[in-house]
């Protein structure tokens, strides 16, 4: 596997194209970028990512039923996906993670750090990087 | 936020072209406060909450992430003492948001 590529989901154009300079010019990432839950199924359905980074918080289909969703996918059963939230609480993340999240990332997001962030949660979960 | 020149100039843009639409943002919910549309009022303060800062406006994001708990905590229906809390909230991010723009324009 070369570098990974990271599907960004999230409602706000500020916070997709923010994700997207981060893991793209500072993590050597490929970085696709949906609006929402129905995008990201489109997305996925067209070209299957690594990894996708999901907002929690999206008007319509939220970020745990977007993760039901995607998960319900032919293929993308067992596709690794980090929150990320601006809610902190211990109950919080671990109430995300029971939803089958591989991590769940705090929002605001440290830009430069995002990168080594997703690395080390991919690697968790047994992606390879050669990037 | 990062050591490579090249980085940080493309940063510095993305931060530049982020605070050329905050004010807009912020007259947004400066509105949606003043209608009591407190539902909504929330959901615009947790999203500037979260991309300012991002962005590197920490100054900016606190006050938005204060209007957002005030108005979860009154579960969508705030009193005289939570307006007026959250009124004097958004007075201090648009304080912010203009020392912001003023930066951005030096």
């Amino acid at each position: 596997m070369g570098s990974w590529k990271v599907l960004v989901v999230d409602d706000d154009p500020d916070i997709r194209r923010i994700a997207a300079f981060s893991l793209g010019r500072i993590g050597g990432f490929e970085v696709a970028t949906a609006s929402g839950g129905d995008e990201a199924i489109a997305e996925v359905l067209r070209q299957l990512p690594d990894l996708v980074l999901l907002d929690v918080s999206m008007p319509g289909m939220d970020g745990p039923a977007t993760l039901a969703a995607l998960h319900a996918l032919p293929g993308a059963e067992g596709l690794p996906v980090v929150f990320f939230t601006a809610t902190s609480s211990d109950a919080e993340v671990d109430r995300l993670r029971s939803l089958g999240a591989i991590g769940v990332l705090p929002k605001p997001f440290e830009v430069a750090e995002l990168p080594k962030r997703i690395r080390a949660l991919g690697a968790q979960a047994g992606l390879h990087w050669d990037g | 936020m990062t050591d490579d020149p090249a980085i940080a100039a493309l940063l510095a843009e993305a931060r530049i072209q982020y605070v050329a639409g905050l004010a807009a943002k912020v007259a947004d919910l400066e509105s949606l406060i003043t209608r009591g549309a407190w539902d909504e009022a929330r959901r615009a303060a947790h999203k500037l909450r979260g991309s300012a800062g991002t962005y590197g406006f920490a100054e900016v994001s606190a006050p938005a992430a204060a209007i957002e708990e005030a108005l979860i905590e009154s579960n969508g229906a705030p009193d005289d003492a939570v307006k007026a809390r959250v009124a004097e909230l958004a007075r201090e991010v648009r304080a912010q948001a203009d020392v912001a723009a003023a930066a951005a324009k030096q």
